[in-house]
């Protein structure tokens, strides 16, 4: 069998850069335990430029992951932990007046990093929530007259967990919609939570060493964007979105009162870029449907709105999507 | 003799005395009550005797709801007519239930009588009743005793009399329901015929899968180029069979949920193979512009057609087994059965 050159050398250029993927689990595997699939996602996110949104109970590693990770590929880290007095210019940073130059200089702020970890993001007013979601769209800030762009990569990995939601400020459907996935992160299993028993009373806490850099990832996005998505691929991903907007025109008839709205375009889009992502990480130099179905629950779940009617069946963006999945024609 | 005289003498005094009565014809009208005094409301009966010729017509008086402001007509009976003096004149007796509300002393007046001397006389002549007088009593008042309560409405027992209404009312909205569910089943059942559709009967996912596949084999679409859309319907063919034949939704699947779904089946691991080939050769064909040479595209199509061919026998072959079993164990239950009727039937 003769796979055509471009792909070929495509899979060959895949092998060689993505070694570090397994440095990266290897490193990340000594200090979280099992969470393969967030990250698995955190991975996706790195890989193709999207933003995450972690959802989880308090406990679940999901600040100690990001960090990790920014310490494993070396990068500039920023943690900002919300809370309802945060202002904007204590995100992205203000003018303040030197004495000693007697003139106005720009302090940058926190999201000036590489990896930046907003946490419990739904714990700040809409306001700052705004400066930094334009930050993540526009990949650069502006301060007083002038603009700053942000460091490449720069990632945004944001926190939110489902519980406490008394004084919070849940994002706006828009605002959800910049982020490429939203991770749900479960408990881990019985023998992994013995395990981080064990290392926790013994203290035993293995240090990770930075195994790639920021240029390694940027190259790596280069061919991961060069990842063959053929059409019938694109039809798929298509028609998985377009039975979220239209449940009726896919046998979906039960669904038709219950969503509200579906997929955007961006949905799509990212759609696609994950499932690069994720072939890319499976060392494959073009797309299949199972790559597409591995990332469909997390970039469709925060883009399908529910309906009162929905939320009074307990019916979860999850069935729906798990629903649509098994309706449309694998290519 | 002195008594005889005073017998006449009476009788002429009594006669000059009721002469207001009669008129030269012995026409006579006398009204009188069964009760002389009744409580207020209290029905009394009225009875009028006329003595006429046998000629004469009566023309009735239309009674109402009064016979005076102050009395009330409550029923007027049928006049009876009977004919005396040997056939000549005609006596006529009609009563009326009177009753007053009004107490004390309450006369009856005097009812005026019309008459015609025969059928054809335009003339009216009338006589006239005599006056009545009723005493009517109150109801008193025991003042002695406390207040009561006014007494309750009399319950009167629902008679089957009165319920006939009601029954014939629900009988009758039975029957339209009844009516109306016939009409709707008649003209369901009337439509119904008339669009029978042609039912087709249910094809075999083996005959459907061996037909598609003389057919793809003889479009020879890889041989034309056309590689993509060879293995695009090589593998639908193997998916629909799977999903007719073995139930699993595989249209809906990737070729890894396919494998996998058919290692459940327990098919031989060279049966599994063949499809598990087949697919990955196909997805590289399909989504990485993978280019096959024609002995690939030739396996491609045996290692289908095999697995088709052997998952079926395969499948045959459980099911054969499956029934034998059954019939079996049915036969080893029987002969069981016939052993303890045997033992019971010697012991």
């Amino acid at each position: 069998m003769m796979i055509e050159t471009d792909i070929r050398e495509l899979n060959e250029r895949i092998q060689r850069e993505s070694q570090f993927i397994d440095l990266i689990n290897l490193e990340m595997s000594k200090v979280i335990v099992g969470q393969k699939h967030m990250t698995e996602r955190l991975l996706i996110g790195l890989l193709s430029n999207g933003h995450i949104l972690l959802e989880g109970v308090p406990g679940l590693a999901k600040t100690l992951a990001i960090k990790t990770l920014s310490n494993i590929i070396d990068a500039d880290f920023s943690r900002i932990q919300f809370t309802p007095d945060l202002l904007p210019a204590d995100l992205i940073g203000t003018m303040i007046y030197s004495q000693k130059n007697e003139e106005f200089i720009v302090r940058k702020g926190p999201v000036f990093a590489n990896f930046v970890l907003a946490d419990e993001i739904n714990r700040s007013p809409a306001k700052v929530q705004s400066a930094l979601l334009e930050a993540m769209q526009e990949h650069q800030v502006t301060i007083g007259e002038n603009t700053f762009a942000l460091p490449d990569p720069f990632l945004v990995m944001a926190t939110q967990n489902p519980i406490e939601q008394e004084g919070t400020y849940p994002l706006p459907e828009a605002q959800v919609d910049r982020f490429m996935l939203k991770v749900i992160i479960d408990y881990p299993k019985k023998e992994e939570e013995k395990v981080i028993l064990r290392q926790n009373i013994n203290k035993d806490y293995p240090e990770v060493k930075p195994v790639t850099s920021t240029k390694e990832i940027l190259n790596a996005r280069k061919v991961c964007r060069e990842v063959y998505l053929d059409e019938k691929i694109e039809n798929y991903i298509t028609d998985i979105v377009f039975a979220s907007r239209y449940p009726n025109d896919y046998k979906l008839k039960k669904f038709a009162g219950l969503i509200s709205y579906g997929g955007s375009p961006r949905a799509t889009i990212n759609l696609a870029m994950a499932a690069k992502a994720y072939a890319f990480i499976k060392r494959r130099g073009y797309v299949i449907p199972e790559d597409v179905r591995a990332v469909a629950p997390d970039v469709m779940r925060h883009r399908i709105g529910l309906t009162y009617e929905a939320e009074a069946e307990n019916i979860t963006t999850e069935e729906i999507i798990n629903e649509i999945l098994n309706i449309v024609e694998v290519p | 003799m002195r008594y005889i005289k005073l017998y006449f003498l009476t009788a002429i005094t009594a006669l000059m005395l009721f002469s207001h009565h009669c008129n030269a014809q012995d026409i006579s009208a006398i009204a009188s009550i069964n009760k002389d005094s009744i409580y207020a409301g209290q029905p009394i009966d009225y009875y009028l005797n006329i003595n006429i010729p046998k000629d004469y017509i009566i023309e009735w008086n239309n009674f109402n709801d009064t016979l005076s402001h102050n009395i009330e007509i409550l029923d007027v009976s049928e006049a009876t007519e009977m004919l005396t003096n040997n056939g000549k004149d005609l006596t006529i007796s009609k009563t009326l239930k009177l009753t007053t509300f009004d107490t004390g002393y309450v006369e009856i007046p005097r009812l005026n009588i019309k008459y015609h001397k025969t059928i054809d006389d335009t003339s009216t002549y009338e006589f006239k009743t005599n006056i009545l007088d009723l005493y009517v009593k109150g109801v008193s008042i025991d003042t002695t005793n406390a207040y009561r309560d006014i007494k309750a409405p009399i319950k009167q027992n629902f008679t089957f009399e009165e319920s006939v209404p009601y029954i014939g009312g629900v009988i009758i909205l039975a029957g339209l329901v009844l009516l109306i569910i016939f009409l709707v089943r008649y003209f369901r059942k009337k439509r119904s015929v008339g669009e029978i559709e042609e039912v087709r009967p249910k094809i075999p996912a083996i005959v459907t899968a061996r037909e598609k596949m003389l057919k793809l084999k003889d479009a020879n679409l890889w041989q034309s180029g056309k590689l993509k859309e060879y293995y695009t319907d090589l593998t639908d063919i193997v998916r629909e069979y799977l999903e007719g034949q073995f139930c699993i939704e595989a249209i809906e699947m990737t070729s890894d949920e396919i494998v996998e779904e058919v290692k459940k089946l327990g098919l031989d691991i060279s049966t599994q193979n063949k499809l598990q080939e087949t697919l990955l050769t196909a997805d590289l064909v399909k989504f990485a512009k993978a280019n096959t040479t024609s002995t690939q595209n030739d396996d491609a199509f045996s290692n289908i057609n095999s697995f088709i061919e052997d998952s079926y026998t395969f499948q045959e072959e459980m099911e054969r087994k499956k029934t034998e079993e059954e019939r079996s164990k049915k036969y080893d239950f029987d002969d069981t059965l016939t052993e303890q009727r045997e033992t019971e039937d010697t012991k």
